[in-house]
């Protein structure tokens, strides 16, 4: 199902992440195609969230080379804010403006960072509210809505950016279950509309039915990448069996 | 055992049955009510009787003038009762556009005008001069003497003596120049009135942003409006809320610097703002203000350029740095109560870091530390009683003054005088507490998180 036309979105080499003594990323590399729906899944302080962070350099790499869309990460501060600005990220916690509208939250970076005059930016903000399903939102403030809610206008934020990329970090994970499943399938019409996604998320389902590819991490490293199909019927690694094991039984 | 209850009963006959399980339901418990509530009601009966019937109030109304402006030129008081309209209508028109309602508070300004207007027609104070002759006895020999005594004299006109005490607060700023006072009432009224027409807009950004400027130019302004008027005759309660807002005003800008100077990435700023906070909240107020009175080539050029200064400005300098440090270590809290998080969602959207801290970051941690900022500011306004201390005249001075300088009339009332220089201070404090819980309530929205 890979939609292979060649252009490569992330490129990882060697990437190396310390905290201190710790190394929370171990010589990661990895190349992710424009369009590709990559899931990564791993046991709790693999350094899941670490990886998706170095993307967009919240967390600076120690080591090794990371490009994306064809701009390699250095100190140059420009070409930073250009990657972000390409890279959508939504956060477990969702990491709403509390002090902001739902349409300000939305409306924000697009003018102060793309400059959209407000009109414009408002008029793309109810097209995406629209588009995750709360249109009526628009007015209130983030603390009055329900998790799933918040989490729906977390990702019509970052996509009001226009972003070439976009990465979940356990999306799903702080939400009451009931709520799951709306988040679940915005994020998979946002796969079918051909948006290169990269998720950590423990939704085994998303990634069996939405991921072009599952990657492994363990203690730091890329234990296995492998096709969706492939991963949770045939395992390549003992690792991999093992936390499909433990997981699945539960 | 008792089983303690706090909330209100409703009938009077559960307020018995609360009383009794509560307040009376042993003996020790019957006797504590009974002292406290007895000794409660003597204080407030004794204030009572001293405000109304006991105290000679007269010495505080001729010298309203004096604790209000001291001896600031009467041909330019138009500068300070310009300051007064500006102040007075932005307080009005702020609240008109986020206050509630509007009749409460009319009909309140309508009741002080009413009273205070009524009043300040039918009362006049007149110092009345009397020859005396006196005959003295000394060494044997008796002497006559003659001279003029002094007496202050209290025509109350129409108002009974208690309505006169009760509004006396009010009456005592602004002497008699009893048309400029209704134009006050009418300011209020009339700025409360355009807000409220104003209110629809309240949430476009141009309303928000206009307001806010002008607060933000107002103190510059009547500042600037001093020029022209030597500085050393700013006195009384007039230098008090010039000091106290001029150090208002600049130790907010300055503990945001010094909050934002301790977070940055460059080390040598990191370090100098928190030398700069450490230092100068290692002393009192007092000995910073005696350390810029006394200043003078010490520090060379610096110092003798510092010194040439007028006392005033040297002075509000302190205030606003003092205030400043405290400022920044409130910010600084406040800045440390925003989630990593929000940093996080604004860095991944691209902001920049000024855009982040501009949008973002200060304004939830200032308004998570609205309180405390308000409490700095009360703690400054305050402070301005140490002005005392290094031989300016604020209203703590004055009052002295007026009491050493006015023997033949003053007549022993120095509590009556404290009353009012106690009053001043409490009433500023007031507004300032009051100006902040709004505030709060205002700016909390949304916040329910
Ligand atoms: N800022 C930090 N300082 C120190 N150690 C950190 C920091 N952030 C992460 N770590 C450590 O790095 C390791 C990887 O963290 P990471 O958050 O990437 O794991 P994860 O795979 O996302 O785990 P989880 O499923 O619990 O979210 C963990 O051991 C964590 O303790
Ligand atoms: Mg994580």
């Amino acid at each position: 199902m890979t939609e292979n036309n060649g252009k490569e979105m992330v490129r990882m080499e060697n990437v190396v992440k310390r905290f201190g003594t710790f190394t929370a990323l171990n010589e990661v590399s990895i190349s992710i195609e424009e369009g590709e729906v990559v899931v990564i899944i791993g046991p709790s302080g693999s350094g899941k969230s670490t990886l998706l962070r170095t993307i967009n350099q919240l967390e600076r790499h120690d080591g090794g080379r990371i490009i994306v869309d064809g701009m390699e990460i250095t100190d140059d501060i420009r070409t930073l804010s250009k990657i972000r600005t390409e890279t959508g990220m939504v956060f477990q916690q969702f990491n709403l403006f509390p002090h902001l509208t739902v349409l300000r939250n939305i409306t924000l970076a697009p003018q102060k960072v793309r400059h959209i005059p407000q009109r414009e930016a408002e008029e793309l903000a109810y097209q995406l509210l629209e588009r995750v399903g709360i249109p009526e939102q628009a007015d209130k403030y983030p603390g009055q809505l329900s998790g799933g809610q918040q989490q729906r206008v977390a990702i019509a934020r970052a996509l009001a950016m226009n972003p070439r990329l976009m990465m979940f970090d356990e999306p799903t994970s702080a939400l009451d279950p009931e709520m799951i499943n709306e988040v679940l399938k915005v994020m998979m019409e946002l796969a079918a509309d051909g948006m290169t996604m990269i998720c950590v998320t423990h939704e085994m389902g998303f990634a069996r039915n939405v991921a072009n590819r599952v990657v492994f991490m363990d203690e730091g490293e890329i234990v296995e990448v492998s096709t969706a199909q492939e991963f949770f019927t045939a395992p390549k690694e003992a690792r991999t069996q093992m936390f499909l094991d433990q997981i699945l039984t539960h | 055992m008792t089983t303690f209850t706090t909330i209100q009963p409703a009938s009077v006959a559960q307020r018995i049955v609360w009383a009794k399980a509560n307040l009376f339901n042993t003996r020790g418990n019957a006797a504590l009510t009974v002292v406290s509530v007895g000794s409660a009601a003597l204080l407030l009966f004794l204030a009572v009787r001293y405000v109304l019937f006991q105290a000679n109030w007269g010495l505080v109304a001729i010298n309203q003038r004096l604790f209000f402006i001291g001896s600031y030129p009467q041909d330019e008081t138009f500068r300070i009762w310009i300051a007064v309209f500006l102040v007075v209508g932005l307080i009005a028109v702020t609240y008109g556009i986020w206050a509630g309602k509007l009749r409460p508070y009319l009909i309140a300004i309508g009741v002080v005008a009413a009273i205070v207007l009524t009043l300040g027609l039918g009362t006049e104070f007149r110092i009345e001069e009397h020859e005396f002759t006196d005959v003295i006895e000394s060494a044997g020999q008796t002497q006559t003497v003659t001279g003029i005594d002094s007496v202050l004299v209290v025509d109350r006109g129409w108002a009974p003596s208690w309505l006169y005490a009760v509004s006396l607060g009010l009456a005592v700023p602004f002497g008699s120049t009893w048309v400029l006072m209704a134009c006050v009432f009418a300011t209020l009224a009339g700025g409360a009135w355009v807000g409220k027409q104003l209110s629809r807009w309240r949430s476009n950004p141009i309303v928000l942003q206009g307001i806010g400027a002008l607060w933000v130019l107002l103190i510059p302004a009547i500042v600037l409006m001093q020029f022209g008027v030597s500085s050393n005759s700013w006195e009384s309660a007039f230098l008090d809320v010039l000091v106290f807002a001029v150090g208002v005003f600049f130790s907010f800008f300055i503990g945001l610097a010094l909050a934002m100077g301790r977070i940055s990435p460059y080390w040598a700023i990191r370090v100098s703002s928190v030398g700069y906070i450490e230092v100068v909240r290692a002393a009192p107020l007092l000995v910073w203000l005696l350390f810029a009175t006394f200043l003078k080539d010490e520090l060379g050029p610096v110092g003798e350029a510092f010194s040439s200064i007028d006392l005033v400005y040297r002075v509000m300098f302190v205030f606003a740095f003092f205030g400043g440090a405290y400022i920044a270590e409130v910010i600084r809290g406040g800045l440390q109560s925003v989630p990593r998080g929000q940093r996080e969602a604004s860095q991944s959207l691209g902001l920049s870091s000024i855009q982040m801290y501009a949008l973002i970051v200060l304004p939830q941690a200032i308004r998570a530390v609205i309180p405390a900022i308000i409490g700095r500011f009360i703690a400054l306004w305050k402070d301005t009683a140490l002005l005392a201390a290094i031989s300016l005249v604020n209203t703590l001075e004055k009052s002295k003054k007026i009491l050493s300088g006015q023997t033949d009339i003053a007549d022993g009332a120095f509590f009556e005088i404290y009353i009012v220089v106690a009053l001043i201070y409490w009433v500023v404090s007031y507004l300032l507490s009051k100006l902040g819980s709004a505030a709060e309530s205002r700016l909390g929205v949304g916040e329910r998180r």
